[in-house]
């Protein structure tokens, strides 16, 4: 039985952190209309920088948010407002096809820089390995950890948008962005700030991820494959859709591997296929246009 | 010198011409209204003044400052506001959230969320509902506010009566004249003829991308307009 209980609390954890890297995506679809191919591959970019930071200055990789999130938001500003916005404007394919090329340069150029070594973010054993029992239930340190700073994520995320006039712009933004330079304001510039938004989420999401699981240069496209799958499953454009599509895909995978180790991605995969069947919009449909 | 000023002003779609050297004034604080059928190019100029489509440098000037090549957030902050056709209210915002959008340019003024309410007391009543829940009136006085919150010095009206009732149409029009007596310029396309005689000071008349009549509203002769309007002599 606690065999069992275990691994839906997992299934919940590994989703909160499918949906951390979901709510990205989510937000870049919602806001810019754009679906950035190469977001796994900023978030392997981000679990290097975390990598290379925590051996340079000797510290743990949680620490390296503090330097990551920053140094993300910055990539995510400037790639938007010098490479992306000359996407802009004529149909969805350019975009795609601009981040598809990004995500191959990546892969390659962190093949080269960093070999295809398998690496794992440093953390103190106490983080990584420990864990609480609670009755009976043994439940991990980081996948809890993980899940809090999602649900927190989540929830100031809300606030920002309710209750902030940079939310209110994105909101508009996301309604119609050519109203929105009636009303004065440089779309462009909304665009960059919103990529920044994003970049640091996908900067945050890595280091969770890279102290969880080992990767490698390639590791990206799997990992945007899952992040894709909890976005769908929950309605493309919403947020708490994503939190939801995400959790749905981690309980379906830590179920697949409770039946037999390694039926994990396959069940998962399953999960999204049945979903797409049965709620073609999602959960949450479109509820940010 | 005039507020606006267009200068042989034109505009394509591509191959296709919509604007043919138009020539247009608005002075400050004046009433000016834009007829014309569909297709005329009433929108088309419209967009070009606010930067919604642009031109070269000196095809549109504000008080004798060549705007043409501005985008319409910079023409916002120097005055040119725009309420657009089918007023364009953000569907996931509050009306309160759509009007404190429109200042987003910050540009100084009388015009204040609170100063909105007083002259639109209706707004205040629904300012918690989303903005495109309300009824077509109440939506396009939304938009009209909004517009104002960004305190332009000139305000370019399309089509603001378009599908509203006849008392809703009216309502409008008389927040219009609230507009103008604080100043503000209004040029004002609109598909009602008499409405917008009596609305303006004076008009001009489009007829596929052209000027083909300008006068004095009071004075206008509606058999002459009507025969520009359609471009069919008898």
């Amino acid at each position: 039985m606690s065999a069992i209980l275990e691994s839906l609390l997992n299934g919940i954890f590994l989703g909160a952190l499918y949906a951390m890297i979901g709510l990205g995506l989510s937000i870049g679809f919602g806001v810019m209309n754009i679906v950035n191919l190469a977001h796994g591959d900023f978030m392997i970019l981000a679990a290097m920088m975390s990598y290379g930071i925590s051996a340079w200055l000797k510290i743990d990789a949680i620490t390296t948010v503090i330097f990551v999130l920053p140094l993300m938001a910055v990539l995510g500003y400037l790639l938007q407002r010098f490479v992306m916005s000359r996407t802009l404007g004529s149909g969805p394919l350019p975009p795609l096809l601009v981040t598809f090329g990004m995500s191959i340069v990546l892969q390659n150029t962190m093949q080269e820089l960093f070999t295809a070594d398998t690496r794992v973010l440093p953390s103190s054993d106490a983080l990584s390995g420990g864990s609480l029992g609670v009755g009976g239930v043994s439940i991990g340190l980081l996948p809890l950890l993980t899940t809090v700073v999602t649900l927190a994520v989540f929830a100031s995320l809300e606030l920002m948008l309710r209750r902030t006039s940079a939310g209110r712009i994105l909101r508009a933004t996301s309604d119609d962005r050519s109203t929105v330079r009636l009303m004065g304001l440089n779309d462009g510039r909304v665009f960059a700030y919103a990529s920044a938004l994003v970049f640091a989420l996908v900067g945050l999401a890595a280091v969770f991820y890279g102290i969880r699981s080992p990767f490698t240069p390639a590791s990206g496209p799997e990992r945007l494959l899952f992040a894709f799958e909890a976005v769908v499953m929950g309605g493309l454009g919403s947020m708490w859709g994503t939190l939801l599509g995400g959790i749905m895909l981690g309980l379906a995978q830590m179920l697949g591997e409770y039946i037999h180790t390694g039926y994990g991605p396959f069940t998962g995969h399953v999960a999204f296929f049945v979903a797409l069947l049965v709620l073609p919009n999602g959960l949450f449909g479109r509820s940010i246009k | 010198m005039s507020l606006l000023e267009t200068n042989n002003l034109s505009a394509n779609y591509g191959l296709f011409q919509a604007l043919f050297s138009i020539n247009l004034r608005v002075e400050d604080g004046e009433a000016v209204a834009l007829i014309g059928s569909n297709g005329a190019g009433k929108t088309t100029l419209l967009k070009s003044i606010a930067g919604d489509l642009l031109s070269y440098g000196n095809a549109v000037s504000l008080e004798g400052t060549a705007v043409g090549k501005l985008p319409a957030y910079v023409r916002v902050s120097k005055g040119i506001s725009l309420v657009p056709e089918g007023r364009r209210l953000f569907s996931s915002l509050t009306v309160e959230e759509n009007l404190l959008l429109g200042q987003s340019s910050k540009r100084p003024g009388p015009w204040t969320l609170a100063r909105v309410y007083d002259v639109f007391p209706v707004l205040y009543q629904v300012r918690r509902n989303m903005a495109t829940a309300l009824s077509g009136g109440q939506q396009q006085l939304v938009a009209i506010a909004r517009a104002l919150m960004g305190n332009p010095r000139l305000l370019l009206c399309d089509e603001i009566s378009l599908g509203l009732s006849p008392v809703a149409s009216n309502q409008v029009h008389d927040a219009l004249k609230v507009v103008l007596d604080e100043g503000v310029a209004v040029l004002l396309v609109e598909q009602n003829i008499q409405k917008a005689l009596k609305t303006s000071t004076r008009f001009y008349c489009m007829r596929k991308g052209e000027i083909v009549l300008n006068g004095n509203s009071a004075t206008a002769d509606l058999d002459e307009i009507t025969r520009e309007y359609f471009g069919v002599y008898a």
